[in-house]
């Protein structure tokens, strides 16, 4: 086990450096010019050049690369073109709040996903099953971004019980962070909650019908503890591989809904910083990702193992 | 009389007041009253408030309100003095002397001195990327607290206008170098403005509270010099990027103040009874470059068949809902010292003369490669101009780009020292350009025109308007050389572009000037 784990965080290694290398290239393949980005329509070609010097962007590219990768060894990011900060403290500041946003939306689609998915394939081919089916198709038809105009529209400008954008942080009190993270958890969380509860219902429908269950069953056991203790912990694999997976995407796509509702995270981050050229940023908040991304996969994986005895000693 | 007679002769008065049509009595003005908080829909996030190294526009409008320049603009864009109190020049234009005010303090406590001028200058000559606008600086010495003097190595009238301009503002030394030495640069602003920083959450919020010790200068008020009165306890800026929401957000009471109305929901609003949308004529123009290195644009007559096919009031319509301003010149109406009779005149659409034009240029219908951006603005522009355009018999293939892409493709020249490869580029300027200078010269010199446009006559105009002091002559090399540039077409000035403001009625004495020039002092509530 620890020799898999030592395996699978040296191959993080290798996909750091992939990563690395494919990002810092094809940042430098578009079309685009930081320099002009920053000093705007009224440059002069003396201006630019000035500040291309500033910049470091007059070296070669890979004698750039050479350098950004010497410092990214050593921890160290660079410093955002646009607000001269250090790109790790860009980061840090942003990524709770995403990362907030992520596990929150996470819970709201677990929490409406797991009981309607195991409904509908408890009762396969009723009208909950119809009902819930149908609704969950919706759930995956509908753009994020749409549920989150109509959740606006709904809940802070007809009803005015929530307010209608911005982000508060703990320290401002938990109903208050709540008050400010629900509509944007649940424009999430219901497009996630609709594929999640159908990958439920399939494999809950796969397992109900096993032998193991019917037995449970004739021994006299709750319907409840069957469905929840039994059926639903041998189903829980694929739900995971999905919740995992869900939840990197989660924190990568969050950028529409934090425009949106204007939250100060790592995906507004990220599309300001491609749109300015902001190199080092852009480079800096991508290999982050991409290690949030591959530690989650490994933490699915490991939970295989927790989740089912086969792999475990398998 | 008594008490009760009084008050039957008041309620009396009050009801002719109300009744008697045109009024005998005078309407009261509102006095501005002190207190509240004011809280502002930024359209972007503030990346940086460092004015040494900050380019970006939505930090400038912030720092405004708290860093103050020597000299500064007025509402008519002429420079009235800030800081400095009164300057002298030598006779041969090398040196500057100014004067400064007595008293100021900045919001650390420190007093405002020749000292910090001195470090501040020095410092943007070393990192600013604006530091070309400074470059004819030679030497600053510090003379006594209270003077500073600026030798320069040529004279000319644009020393004083990067003087006054938004990076040029002044940072006390002390305080400065402790941060730069801490950061690298400046994370915790302190000006001498009426209002100072009291906490700044990264892309969350910028609160500003009235700064207790600023002493206003004597002059009435106008755009950034004058007397500045902070009526506002609080100025709260809250960056909002989306549109749709922003104005949203005004319309639910959560923002009391919203910059840069997209035209199309300026109509929405202005329906709202008790939201006032003021827009203005403003001094951003958007314009068609041509590519003289390329067939047909090399051709004059095909660039003035151009010029002459377009409706601008259409294309004000398609733009800007009709609440732009038309105008063919560099100068915008908005900056009114520098128009003159001249400037007024622009392109006429003229169906016959494009006939003739085309055939004189030899156009057969080809393709001319449009190169734009997939900003809005961008957009409506394009899309109009080339149906306008098919119209006339002309074939437009719109190369559209993200912004920043685009920004490349359109500056190919300065960035890689390579001619264009489109026909016609699109810019929609977003510049504080004060003196014309900044549109003559930046624009249509043969050294920095962006389609590579060369004449030697029009040269010869600017370097002469850039090099003489006096007002009156440089205005009349500016008239020449838009004639000039009406002959030739090098590229076409189409609109001014409006800007747009909405708030509720309740916020007074509300200005709309350049958004390099925003301002809340002078802006009270009358709640």
């Amino acid at each position: 086990m620890k020799l898999y784990i030592a395996r699978r965080l040296a191959g993080l290694l290798f996909v750091w450096v992939a990563i690395a290398t494919v990002v810092f290239s094809l940042l430098r393949f578009i079309p685009g010019d930081p320099a002009i980005v920053l000093l705007g329509s009224e440059a002069t070609p003396q201006q630019l050049e000035e500040l291309r010097v500033q910049l470091g962007l007059t070296r070669s590219v890979p004698a750039q690369f050479v350098e950004w990768m010497t410092h990214v060894l050593r921890g160290d990011l660079g410093s955002s073109l646009l607000s001269r900060r250090p790109v790790v403290d860009e980061i840090q500041e942003r990524l709770p709040r995403s990362l907030e946003l992520a596990a929150l939306a996470t819970i709201v689609s677990l929490l409406i996903a797991i009981p309607s998915g195991v409904i509908a394939a408890v009762r396969r081919g009723t009208v909950w099953d119809q009902g819930f089916l149908s609704i969950a198709l919706f759930g995956i038809c509908i753009p994020s971004f749409v549920l989150a105009l109509l959740l606006i529209f709904l809940f802070s400008v007809e009803l005015r019980w929530l307010p209608l954008r911005g982000y508060r942080p703990w320290s401002d009190g938990l109903l208050v962070w709540l008050r400010y993270l629900t509509l944007p958890a649940l424009a999430y969380g219901l497009v996630q909650a609709a594929e999640l509860a159908r990958m439920t219902r399939s494999a809950m429908v796969e397992i109900v019908g096993l032998d193991f269950v019917r037995t449970a069953r004739s021994k006299g056991l709750a319907e409840r503890t069957v469905l929840y203790r039994h059926a639903l912990r041998n189903a829980l694999i694929p739900i995971v591989t999905l919740v995992g997976i869900n939840l990197g995407v989660l924190l990568t796509s969050t950028v529409v809904i934090e425009y949106i509702f204007g939250i100060p995270g790592i995906g507004s981050l990220l599309v300001d910083a491609i749109r300015n050229r902001d190199y080092p940023v852009v480079q800096g908040v991508i290999l982050a990702i991409a290690t949030i991304y591959t530690i989650l996969n490994l933490l699915v994986d490991l939970s295989y193992a927790y989740l089912d005895p086969r792999i475990r000693y398998g | 009389m008594s008490q009760q007679m009084a008050r039957a002769v008041l309620a009396m008065l009050l009801l002719l007041s109300v009744t008697v049509p045109g009024g005998w009595t005078a309407p009261v003005a509102a006095q501005p009253k002190k207190g509240g908080i004011l809280r502002v829909g930024l359209y972007n996030d503030v990346t940086s408030m460092d004015p040494g190294t900050s380019t970006n526009v939505p930090g400038i409008r912030v720092r405004n309100q708290i860093y103050e320049t020597l000299l500064a603009w007025d509402k008519d864009i002429n420079l009235q003095p800030m800081l400095a109190d009164h300057y002298d020049v030598s006779a041969d234009g090398l040196t500057y002397t100014f004067a400064l005010r007595r008293g100021v303090k900045f919001h650390d406590g420190s007093a405002f001195s020749a000292e910090d001028v001195k470090f501040t200058f020095e410092r943007l000559l070393k990192v600013s990327p604006r530091k070309s606008n400074l470059a004819m600086i030679e030497q600053i010495d510090v003379v006594d607290p209270h003077t500073v003097r600026f030798r320069l190595k040529q004279a000319g009238p644009l020393f004083l206008q990067g003087v006054a301009l938004w990076f040029s503002q002044i940072t006390p030394k002390q305080n400065t170098e402790q941060q730069l030495q801490k950061h690298g640069q400046i994370l915790e602003p302190v000006g001498t403005g009426p209002y100072k920083v009291a906490d700044w959450k990264r892309g969350q919020e910028i609160r500003l509270v009235r700064f207790g010790d600023y002493i206003p200068r004597p002059e009435p008020a106008s755009g950034l010099a004058g007397q500045k009165i902070a009526y506002l306890d609080e100025v709260l800026y809250v960056p909002i990027k989306d549109n749709k929401i922003r104005m949203l957000s005004l319309e639910q009471g959560e923002v009391d103040y919203v910059q840069q109305v997209p035209p199309e929901e300026a109509e929405r609003l202005a329906s709202d009874p008790a939201i006032e949308v003021k827009s203005v004529p403003g001094t951003n123009w958007s314009a068609l470059y041509f590519n003289a290195t390329l067939k047909p644009t090399s051709s004059k007559a095909m660039r003035q068949a151009i010029a002459l096919s377009i409706d601008y009031d259409e294309l004000n319509k398609a733009a800007f809902w009709g609440r732009g301003t038309v105008n063919n010149s560099l100068i915008p109406e908005a900056q009114a010292a520098w128009r003159t009779p001249e400037h007024k005149v622009g392109f006429k659409p003229d169906p016959q003369r494009v006939k003739r034009l085309l055939q004189e240029a030899g156009y057969q219908g080809e393709e001319l490669i449009f190169q734009t951006s997939n900003e809005p603005v961008y957009d409506l522009i394009a899309q109009n101009l080339q149906a306008q355009l098919k119209r006339a018999g002309i074939n437009i293939k719109l190369n559209v780009l993200e912004s920043a892409a685009h920004g490349a493709s359109l500056y190919i020249r300065s960035s890689q020292n390579k001619a264009p490869t489109w026909h016609i580029g699109l810019l929609v300027s977003m510049a504080f350009r004060p003196d014309p200078d900044m549109h003559y010269y930046t624009r249509g010199h043969s050294s920095a025109h962006v389609g590579l446009w060369k004449n030697p006559g029009y040269d010869a105009l600017v370097e002469k308007a850039r090099a003489v002091q006096n007002f009156s002559e440089r205005r009349r090399l500016y008239a020449q050389a838009h004639k000039l540039l009406l002959e030739e077409v090098p590229f076409i000035v189409l609109l001014d572009e409006p800007y747009i403001d909405a708030y509720p009625k309740s916020v007074k004495g509300a200005q709309v000037l350049d958004p390099h020039m925003d301002i809340f002092w002078g802006v009270w509530l009358a709640k």
